[in-house]
């Protein structure tokens, strides 16, 4: 019986899978597995998935199942690790030993830049969980949808992988094993941009000239009021970040891709923790908060630091759909 | 009431056309607008607008700024020219038969407390589709004055023939005007408009005016910019200046009433501001509705006020209530 012994490590476990019919055969089996075990389980996949699941099951995962919409509260990847963390931390303090998740962060209309964050956040998730025992995490992979390089990162992130009736563990084809727990990854470089529309090198006097500029930008890319007081408000975190704590200045860049609004913020700060941007802070008002509002304000927040090059901050927000005209003639 | 703003002087220290226009009698006309706050701040309301910058280029220095086309034009109804200039602006009395354009949102803390009634975010959209409106009418506006000026100034037998060429530019502009509309819906939905009305705004306006004797072509978003900016004098209070950050305090009740921007460069005296409050024996309130913005850092300090007792904070402006949520802060006094 599985609850008798040592609890099992943290289990982060990629399976491959084709069509909706593959999805409900391979995760149903697995969440009726927990079901009956009694196993607390949370799902978050699109709603789509999520409402064939529920019918599949037929009212046997109540109580036991929870499911997120991954579309809304995964949107922005870097939300997913607090999803789970607080779902382990709530049921773990019911009383609950051993715990299932089924987690999709990655689907076929995912941009680029999303799927550069949505593997590094697989990655994490190696680190984030790897002392969680009792936990057994299942990230379902489409390859009838996604690119062949797709599916092939994602075998470099799970230290296990399911494709069909067979498993592969990390070793084939990750001998050294290292990008399963990333030391430096927040190294890596990011692309250039197109083509800059504005910039501004700031210091403490100029914060109130970076937020108006950043306010104006948004709405020349068709932003929302309420999507620019959030860029608003993300943006002056970060750029307070770089004036105490990155150096007393930092430089701002803004510009336009694939219809959203990306601002980002470079200063000659180090980030160490690649979980710093995703660690709930704790009851006290006095915790450090801002990359966390940050993520929960912005579609996508790109982090890069290392010693040598500084750090970068991008924060990207959608336009109105089918707003992209209106960049400039001029 | 139906009348434009027509203003016969001198203009003696309008800065903007002072090298610009004649001295002469001009009128002054299309910065206009009639509502409630026009009355509410009735003649005596000083300006104290310190924005002196040239409107044409508008950096946007004032957080109210919001651009909007002004034609000046000669008594004869000659037109001068169509400037820029600022949405708040009427007419103000600078002595016997003089007058200048000024700011009906009067001081800084008018300003501040506008935008944050209405809200920083949507100010941009406003802002932004105003420029965007513009780049469409200005092919139109200076040939439509011009249709009308020569309408005005035919004498009767080549009336028809003006009348004609009048409508049908009316015409050609309604159609400018219905596009870019579409185009824009759900951005003019934010702004507090229907698209629906302002498209029936804009027809029936342009009708109006191609019918009577009127030279000036008002701008079809009157309503919104009108917005009565929240005038409340506090009489016996202390009010601090700091960074952008007006900090107006009230004894009886015990109140602070904080208005404009908090952030990194204010930090500091907010919270000296909220230690002198706490020590009272009834609780001080602290109303924020007043705030342009706050940074999570502002944010951290009024919560932990709060949290140590005898500070309720009230009135959250709605543009910084997702911030608030997000940064997830204990809930604690907050109201």
């Amino acid at each position: 019986m599985a609850m008798a012994g040592p609890m099992a490590p943290f289990r982060h476990e990629a399976v491959l899978y084709e069509s909706d019919d593959g999805f409900l055969d391979r995760i149903g089996q697995f969440v009726r597995e927990g079901i009956s075990a009694g196993e607390p389980t949370l799902v978050m996949t699109n709603a789509r998935k999520i409402a064939a699941l529920r019918e599949l099951l037929g009212g046997a995962d109540e109580d036991v199942v929870e499911y997120r919409d991954m579309e809304v509260a995964g949107a922005n990847p870097a939300r997913i690790i607090p999803a789970w963390d607080d779902f382990a931390t709530r049921l773990s303090a019911g009383g609950a030993r051993r715990l299932r998740g089924v987690g999709e962060p990655i689907w076929a209309g995912r941009s680029a830049a999303e799927l550069v964050e949505c593997h590094w956040h697989e990655a994490l998730i190696n680190r984030a969980f790897a002392n969680l025992r009792g936990f057994w995490l299942v990230c379902p992979y489409d390859i009838g949808t996604l690119s062949a390089s797709v599916v092939d990162d994602a075998r470099r992130t799970h230290p296990l992988t399911t494709d069909g009736e067979e498993s592969t563990a990390d070793g084939a084809h990750n001998p050294n094993g290292r990008e399963l727990v990333p030391t430096r990854p927040l190294a890596t470089a990011l692309d250039q941009p197109q083509r800059v529309v504005a910039q501004l090198r700031f210091d403490s006097g100029r914060l109130a000239d970076l937020r108006s500029l950043v306010a104006t930008e948004g709405a020349r890319t068709g932003l929302s009021a309420a999507q620019i007081d959030n860029l608003v408000v993300a943006v002056n975190e970060v750029a307070t970040n770089s004036v105490t704590h990155g150096g007393g200045s930092g430089a701002a860049s803004i510009w336009c891709a694939g219809g959203a609004i990306v601002c980002e913020i470079s200063d000659a700060g180090t980030i160490i923790d690649p979980l710093a941007d995703r660690t709930r802070p704790s009851g006290a008002p006095t915790d450090a908060r801002g990359l966390w509002t940050v993520n929960s304000l912005c579609d996508l927040v790109q982090v890069r630091s290392s010693s040598e090059g500084g750090s970068v901050v991008r924060m990207w927000m959608h336009g109105n759909a089918g707003y992209a005209h209106q960049e400039e003639a001029a | 009431m139906g009348d434009p703003l027509k203003v016969h002087g001198v203009y003696t220290r309008y800065h903007v056309w002072r090298s610009k226009l004649y001295r002469g009698t001009v009128r002054l006309l299309a910065a206009h607008r009639r509502s409630a706050a026009d009355d509410a701040i009735g003649e005596d309301h000083i300006d104290q607008c310190r924005f002196q910058y040239a409107f044409d280029h508008a950096p946007v220095p004032c957080a109210a700024f919001q651009s909007l086309p002004f034609i000046a034009a000669t008594s004869y109804g000659k037109p001068l020219g169509t400037h820029i200039a600022h949405a708040h602006l009427r007419a103000g009395e600078s002595g016997r038969n003089q007058f200048y354009p000024r700011c009906v949102l009067g001081g800084n803390r008018e300003r501040l407390r506008w935008v944050a009634n209405v809200g920083p975010g949507t100010v941009e959209v406003a802002r932004s589709l105003q420029a965007e409106f513009e780049r469409v009418a200005a092919r139109y506006r200076p040939r439509l004055i011009a249709a009308k000026a020569t309408l005005l100034n035919a004498p009767p037998p080549r009336r028809g023939q003006s009348r004609d060429a009048l409508a049908a530019l009316i015409r050609d502009f309604l159609v400018e005007v219905d596009t870019f509309i579409n185009r824009n819906t759900a951005r003019i939905s934010q702004t507090g408009f229907s698209p629906e009305s302002l498209t029936a705004m804009a027809t029936r306006g342009l009708l109006e005016w191609q019918g009577d004797r009127r030279l000036d072509l008002r701008s079809i978003d009157q309503e919104w910019i009108g917005q009565t900016p929240p005038s409340d004098e506090l009489a016996g209070s202390e009010v601090l200046d700091a960074c952008g950050l007006l900090i107006t305090r009230m004894d009886i009740p015990p109140e602070l009433r904080l208005t404009g921007q908090i952030d990194q460069a204010n930090l500091g005296a907010l919270a000296a501001a909220l230690d002198d409050a706490r020590p009272t024996g009834t609780p001080t309130m602290i109303d924020l509705s007043g705030l342009t913005f706050c940074s999570v850092g502002g944010m951290r300090i009024l919560v932990e006020a709060a949290a140590s007792g005898n500070i309720q904070l009230v009135g959250i402006p709605p543009h910084l209530a997702s911030a608030f949520s997000a940064a997830e802060f204990p809930a604690a006094g907050v109201a």
